[in-house]
């Protein structure tokens, strides 16, 4: 899904024909929320799809972050004011956004993920380009 | 016009330099990529097209995704819904593709 998300957004976001809506996931966790707050926290400023992006490409090394110091080297990098983004961590501004959002996606009956939605066709797990195509391309 | 005639060394050593570039080329298709599963089956859903018990989630590309911060998510419209959630394109587009995940 990672990899389909700049065709999707460059072929289908760009030109008009679809928007993206992000919805948190917090299924393991605290270094979920840690993660889901940090990009909260980041769009506060203006930054979250940037900050969404940094998350992905760090995944790995990102593995099992509970604390703000996870990603504070992705603060200096995305031109974020650190103390501001550091009180909102600390402080936990988003908590309950996220949780309440994660709720929400339980009771819309998502129980794994990654799961992509599209006008009410669910497509659940990393699937190829073509498959979110075939979707899309029968709803222009 | 004379026949150039190369010896058999030669012939040995560009098979050894062609055979070298293929094994390369199929190393980094094959590359490990962390992996993360899905767990529990999904939910009843009016039209579930595709559903995988444990799927691999794939790193994220170079490529495509540094296109995509190259030119910037500033250049897209950006919005949040009632609800809170962020909204990436045009709020009256035709689709709504609504990507449920964490980060890890």
């Amino acid at each position: 899904m990672v990899e389909t998300e700049p065709q999707l957004i460059a072929q289908y976001v760009k030109t008009g024909k679809a928007r993206l809506i992000y919805r948190h996931l917090l299924q393991l966790g605290e270094p979920s929320k840690t993660l889901a707050e940090a990009s909260e926290c980041a769009g506060a400023q203006g930054k979250f799809w940037e900050m969404r992006e940094q998350l992905y490409r760090r995944q790995a090394e990102l593995y099992g972050a509970t604390s703000f110091a996870a990603v504070q080297p992705l603060v200096a990098e995305l031109g974020l004011d650190a103390a501001q983004f550091g009180q909102c961590m600390d402080q936990h501004q988003f908590e309950q956004q996220v949780t309440a959002d994660f709720a929400a996606a339980e009771r819309e009956g998502i129980r794994s993920r990654p799961v992509l939605d599209i006008n009410g066709t669910r497509i659940v797990g990393a699937q190829p380009f073509t498959t979110f195509q075939q979707v899309l391309d029968a709803i222009q | 016009m004379p026949v150039v005639r190369r010896p058999a060394v030669f012939w040995l050593a560009l098979l050894v330099v062609l055979l070298s570039a293929t094994a390369c080329g199929n190393a980094g298709a094959g590359a490990a990529r962390p992996a993360a599963t899905a767990s529990g089956a999904e939910a009843s859903s009016a039209t579930t097209t595709a559903t995988t018990a444990t799927t691999t989630a794939k790193a994220p590309s170079t490529g495509a995704s540094a296109a995509v911060a190259a030119e910037g998510y500033a250049a897209l419209p950006q919005s949040k819904t009632p609800e809170g959630y962020y909204v990436l394109g045009d709020p009256n587009a035709p689709a709504t593709m609504t990507f449920y995940s964490d980060f890890i």
